[in-house]
């Protein structure tokens, strides 16, 4: 008989198939939903000309988004911000809800909730220089 | 049975991860050794590739592989359509039933077969199974007559005009003589193979026919289906193999 099939070959081809085998089952179960919860730093954004924040620094926020597992892997390695547009503000102590944040987060994962759901801050004009 | 349904979820990914490793290994052994590495290979570079570019949100290099991976099934079953072909002819293939009456044609043949392998005279005969083996034939003449041992034996005396090529058996009729075959391309075969067992080889990696060859030089009858030769077959070895290999169904 001809084209018989080296034992080498043979083993070589039965790891290469259980290795694609787990990559492709990885990445199919790295796509399926899941939550998680981030710490993100909440930087106020468009401060109107002429005010300014004196409350304390905002800190940061704990959000819960969903999405697909590998997105939320990307998104753990990385860390979130909160753009909070403070665009429309006036001077005075004011709440702003955490909802309206910008995360900049990928067009697949989803806020769910951010805790606390509003920040207060105490704008004040600024002196002329 | 608490267990079984608090790991639900566990056990229903190992089924998924052991039917996938099942199913990739099973047709990457349709493949031969080295090719299927290569390509094994490569398909898990391009999975680790769009799992790479899915993590860190490269969207254009997660289009290229994604490109990639979804042509590739498309591209394996162009390049191994006759693996494919062979391996559902393989499957469609049913097991020989017992009992079988030994087929005149198949007698015919062993018989004619030892008579040319007792005078050394070379012969290349082809029995056509469940894919037609038409489009890889070249020239030939068309016959159609009952297949008998001395219309093959007269076939393939010297002399003959049509002696130089094979005779084809379709449906338990002889229908075509002097047909070239394509030649095998696999490097791997003996370099001491003559022409006639190189044509043989060739269009049995391409079809799922059964070839018998005998040899000019020493006499020997060998068999080749599927790429595989099996040499040195006494007539009734010869005859024990094709009742094996040829189903009754394939000779009317």
């Amino acid at each position: 008989m001809t084209g018989v099939k080296h034992p080498d070959q043979s083993a070589g081809v039965t790891l290469l198939s259980l290795l694609l085998a787990g990559l492709l089952w990885f990445s199919v179960a790295l796509e399926r939903p899941s939550e998680v919860q981030i710490q993100a730093q909440v930087v106020p954004e468009h401060l109107p000309s002429g005010l300014q924040v004196v409350s304390a620094a905002p800190g940061s926020v704990e959000v819960t988004v969903s999405g697909p597992r590998i997105l939320l892997i990307g998104l753990s390695l990385s860390r979130g911000s909160c753009g909070l547009d403070l665009t429309g503000a006036a001077a005075g102590p004011a709440s702003f809800s955490t909802n309206d944040c910008s995360f900049g987060l990928n067009r697949e994962l989803k806020v769910v909730r951010v805790h606390p759901a509003a920040i207060s801050l105490t704008l004040v004009k600024a002196a002329p220089r | 049975m608490t267990f079984l349904l608090q790991n639900i979820s566990v056990l229903r990914d190992l089924l998924d991860l052991l039917l996938t490793a099942l199913i990739i290994a099973r047709l990457s052994r349709l493949l031969k050794g080295v090719l299927a590495l290569r390509i094994l290979a490569v398909l898990s570079a391009l999975v680790v590739g769009h799992l790479l570019a899915r993590l860190l949100s490269l969207q254009t290099v997660r289009l290229i592989f994604d490109t990639f991976l979804a042509s590739s099934v498309v591209v394996l079953a162009v390049i191994f359509q006759t693996d494919i072909r062979r391996a559902f002819a393989a499957l469609t293939r049913n097991r020989p039933e017992k009992g079988v009456e030994m087929s005149d044609v198949i007698d015919e043949l062993v018989f004619a077969v030892g008579g040319l392998s007792q005078k050394r005279i070379g012969a290349l005969i082809v029995i056509e199974r469940s894919i037609q083996v038409d489009n890889y034939l070249a020239v030939g003449t068309e016959i159609d007559a009952k297949v008998t041992s001395e219309l093959i034996s007269s076939i393939f005396l010297p002399y003959s005009p049509i002696h130089d090529g094979a005779v084809i058996i379709q449906h338990g009729k002889l229908t075509r003589a002097g047909c070239f075959l394509p030649l095998t391309q696999n490097l791997e075969v003996s370099k001491s193979l003559g022409t006639r067992h190189r044509a043989a080889m060739g269009l049995s990696e391409l079809a799922d026919a059964v070839v018998i060859v005998v040899s000019e030089e020493t006499g020997t009858v060998s068999v080749m289906v599927g790429g595989k030769k099996t040499d040195n077959l006494e007539p009734p070895a010869l005859g024990k193999l094709l009742r094996r290999l040829v189903e009754q169904r394939w000779l009317k």
